[in-house]
């Protein structure tokens, strides 16, 4: 079930929250890991008996790390985790990736005149992408020493499955958790911080993203002969905000469940679209993913501490994966490379030139060439994609079956500029500093009254546009 | 601060768990959405449709549909939205334009008023030939039949019309019912353009004959049609049949019946100062000699004229195929049957009437019967072999 979906706000939300408040302080998270249970269930009912058995080995290998940590068995150490990384990378390839390599394989084996394998399509678990992610991140944090494994399988358990990151993130490093699963603070203003976030990224993702990504599909929809330029520049412009609000929308409403139930997570977003250049661009989007990958792939392969070739291997090698964990098709992996290039283009402009660059002039510029990149991530394929951006730069458009393309509405236009505002207001001096603060405005009780205000009146309006898509009468039964 | 923080907690909560506690406690009224909808049924919970992942979506669908506190989410935001708008947003189901005065529209009628007729001539001219012979058969068992094209709302008011919304020069437009006209004064039809009446009565009277929150014409306008249609009733079976004039009209801002029906489609809270001024008709009775039994197809828009002929006692019996897919007696609450063309009685249904009325919205043509003429004559043609059931 998704987060923006009835099922959750009015019956498990509610029901959640009751049955974990009930609980004991001492015994929630087994409710929070019943609730998370479920929840996974709902969704993917089939998985969840293969998710239980990957935890159970995960925690399993996990001790058998500590075990050979504390007897300073290094070999056995590095064997267990190489062990374990194989299997946990081993099942995320074959559940996400095979189709896709059997599928490229089939095409070359059908070049060269040899008969296809036959292959039945895999069913992808949901989440797997970043519980696979949280396993791995948990191995290696107790391999390196920096957490104890899990006092009990539950805890663990809870880690990996616990519902307010487990489908979309953010990518939750296990030494950043481990010591609020043992033990938090149930505080109410903790509480309602939480539920003024939740309704944020609500109103983000529904009133925003959505009414953006009806636009931006309406433009990829297209058959590319057909697009005008104007449509392809205005499709992939809503696109870029649809992406930003949609994900960092949900970002916050699991920031704010976590902390409705005593968690602090890490933030996810900060402003990304004001970065003036792609190295900033990523210290700001996706946040817990650069983490990851820094930590966990990016720093092993040597990091910083290598030659300038080296690095800008290092550097493309880790944002192909990342485009590739995004999805199983080219496209996503050519959207990695396009960052990795830019990212080692980065490198090679001093940064105190970049920093002289007024931010003004400099984000518009570095979001164009980020919007670009979005071709790549929202089109059908590979093919695809270079035809839209074709299409952004054609003069003529070829007639034949072509209608007048009426992708804005007043409605849109009004979404759009409110997206574009929110987006680029930090960019203003001191501005983004003083949102950044607003946890502290919170000790104000008009500020918390009006933050409150605001969050129902968001919630009032998410709930409803919910309620109107999926309503839609005719003036009389026609039979 | 710790208090404050509580109580807004506490909302937060009561947020999240109004539903809940609205299907359990029932603290608020219950509004109904206007419009009709297909809704889906709650599913059957069992562990192998849980297992398969079928339960789940079905269940969703069904809390969509049914969820407490529905009716003030889509009107909640149908209210802002038309407030910032001027409109509503658009759905899957029947778009309502908004024009000046907040004179409503369907949009279907919208496009049809600015788009060429594509019927292949044949296929007109083969529709217009069975209903000629449908017709004749009529008339050689003493029995009439009349065709009446109800006008769109569009084609007699497009003045009132959002500007910019009519892109086409309509001038060299040709619509179905300007192609099928020809064809039917050809071959000798008997029919009632109320497109072409309601034009001239638009010149010569003040009153509207569509509400300004209807797809259809208004009970005035219907009533208008309803005396054309009894007296060429009457003409044809050669008797002196009831029939009715208006006298005069009342006028106040309560719609009756189907006045209000793409008003009542825009859900919203404040809705009353898009209703104007609804146009009630007085009718005075004349008596007849000979009250007939009639039959009727066609769509929406013989609601008001079967209420008339059933209020005013018109007919002796009055019956109708709702696009030849359901059966309504007017004026009974009794409910809609389905129709089956393969186990009609013919005898009863058609050739035991005085008059077939067939009533078909330019819109729709050149569908005309909707079905019914092709079964009537494969029906009849059963009877004369005499190999009907």
């Amino acid at each position: 079930m998704v987060f923006s979906s009835f099922i959750f706000l009015f019956i498990f939300l509610p029901l959640f929250l009751a049955a974990y408040y009930l609980t004991p302080a001492r015994h929630r998270n087994y409710t929070a890991l019943a609730g998370s249970c479920f929840f996974y269930a709902w969704g993917a009912p089939k998985f969840l008996f293969v998710l239980g058995v990957m935890c159970f080995l995960n925690y399993c290998l996990g001790r058998a790390i500590y075990g050979a940590c504390l007897a300073s068995n290094l070999l056995r150490k590095k064997t267990f985790l190489t062990f374990a990384l194989v299997l946990n990378i081993g099942l995320l390839v074959y559940f996400k990736y095979s189709n896709f390599m059997i599928e490229e394989l089939n095409g070359v084996l059908s070049l060269l005149g040899i008969g296809k394998l036959h292959w039945i399509s895999v069913a992808l678990p949901i989440g797997i992408s970043f519980f696979t992610f949280h396993m791995i991140s948990y191995l290696v944090d107790v391999y390196r020493g920096l957490v104890t494994p899990a006092d009990r399988f539950c805890d663990y358990f809870l880690y990996i499955i616990f519902f307010p990151q487990l489908i979309a993130g953010p990518i939750i490093r296990y030494h950043d958790i481990a010591d609020q699963i043992r033990c938090r603070d149930f505080v109410s203003s903790r509480f309602v911080s939480g539920m003024i976030r939740f309704c944020s990224g609500l109103g983000k993702k529904v009133l925003i993203a959505n009414v953006l990504g009806e636009v931006a599909d309406k433009a990829f929809g297209m058959k590319t002969a057909d697009l005008p330029a104007s449509a392809a520049w205005i499709g992939i412009f809503c696109y870029s905000f649809q992406i930003y609000f949609d994900f960092s929308g949900y970002s916050d409403m699991a920031i704010g469940l976590g902390r409705m139930l005593g968690f602090q997570f890490l933030e996810n977003f900060n402003f990304p679209y004001i970065a003036r250049n792609f190295s900033e661009f990523w210290r700001r989007w996706h946040i817990s993913l650069s983490n990851f990958m820094r930590e966990y792939l990016y720093v092993p392969l040597g990091g910083n501490r290598v030659g300038r070739l080296r690095l800008f291997i290092n550097l493309w090698i880790v944002f192909v994966i990342s485009g590739f964990w995004h999805g199983a098709s080219w496209n996503f992996i050519v959207w990695g490379a396009y960052h990795g290039f830019f990212l080692s283009l980065d490198r090679l402009i001093p940064q105190g030139l970049i920093g002289r660059i007024p931010r003004m002039v400099a984000a518009p510029v570095n979001f164009v060439i980020v919007m670009f990149s979005w071709v790549f991530f929202r089109a059908d394929n590979l093919g695809h994609a270079m035809e839209y951006i074709g299409r952004m730069f054609s003069q003529t458009v070829q007639t034949g079956s072509i209608e007048s393309v009426m992708l804005l509405n007043p409605h849109s236009i009004l979404i759009l500029a409110a997206a574009f505002t929110l987006t680029f207001l930090p960019a203003l001096g001191g501005m983004e500093e003083w949102l950044n603060r607003s946890s502290e405005r919170m000790e104000k009780p008009s500020w918390l009254l009006m933050q409150c205000g605001c969050s129902a009146v968001i919630f009032m309006l998410s709930v409803s546009s919910l309620a109107v898509s999926g309503f839609n009468p005719f003036i009389y039964f026609r039979f | 601060m710790k208090i404050l923080n509580r109580v807004c907690a506490v909302v937060f909560l009561l947020m999240f768990a109004a539903p809940l506690l609205q299907a359990t406690l029932r603290v608020l009224p219950k509004a109904s959405l206007g419009g009709v909808e297909s809704k889906s049924r709650k599913p059957e919970f069992t562990a192998g449709s849980w297992f398969t992942g079928k339960y789940q979506p079905k269940y969703e669908k069904w809390l969509n549909d049914n969820i407490s506190l529905r009716s003030y989410f889509v009107r909640t935001y149908n209210q802002v939205y038309f407030s910032l708008f001027g409109k509503i947003p658009a759905s899957r189901g029947t778009q309502v334009v908004i024009g000046k005065d907040f004179w409503l529209f369907e949009s279907v009628y919208v496009n049809a008023y600015q788009r060429n007729g594509d019927t292949p001539d044949a296929k007109l001219r083969k529709i217009v030939a069975d209903l000629r012979t449908l017709q004749e058969k009529m008339k050689a068992r003493g029995k009439t039949l009349v065709l009446v094209i109800a006008p769109s709302k569009v084609e007699i008011y497009p003045e009132h019309l959002p500007d910019g919304l009519i892109k086409k020069d309509r001038r060299q437009l040709r619509t179905e019912r300007d192609r099928i006209l020809p064809l039917l004064d050809e071959n000798g039809i008997n029919y009632i353009d109320a497109h072409r009446i309601f034009l001239e009565k638009k010149k010569t009277q003040p009153y509207p004959l569509f509400s300004t929150g209807g797809t259809h014409w208004n009970y005035y306008g219907a009533g208008i049609i309803v005396e054309q249609l009894m007296g060429r009733i009457g003409t044809c079976l050669g008797k002196k049949v009831p029939n009715i004039q208006c006298k005069s009209v009342n006028i106040d801002r309560i719609p009756f019946n189907t006045d209000n029906d793409l008003g009542a489609l825009l859900n919203i809270w404040f809705s009353k100062r898009l209703v104007g001024p609804q146009v009630h008709p007085v009718f005075e009775r004349k008596e007849g000699e000979y009250s007939p039994n009639i039959l009727c197809i066609g769509d929406s828009f013989l609601f008001t004229l079967t209420d008339i002929i059933g209020a005013e006692r018109l007919s002796s019996r009055c019956d109708i195929f709702f696009y030849f897919k359901r059966r309504f007696v007017p004026l009974d609450n009794a409910g809609a049957e389905k129709v089956d063309p393969d186990t009609i009685d013919w005898d009863n249904e058609l050739l035991s009437r005085d008059a077939v009325i067939i009533e078909i919205s330019e819109y729709w043509l050149p569908d005309i019967g909707f079905g019914f003429v092709k079964a009537a004559l494969a029906g009849i043609a059963s009877l004369e072999s005499g190999s009907a059931p």
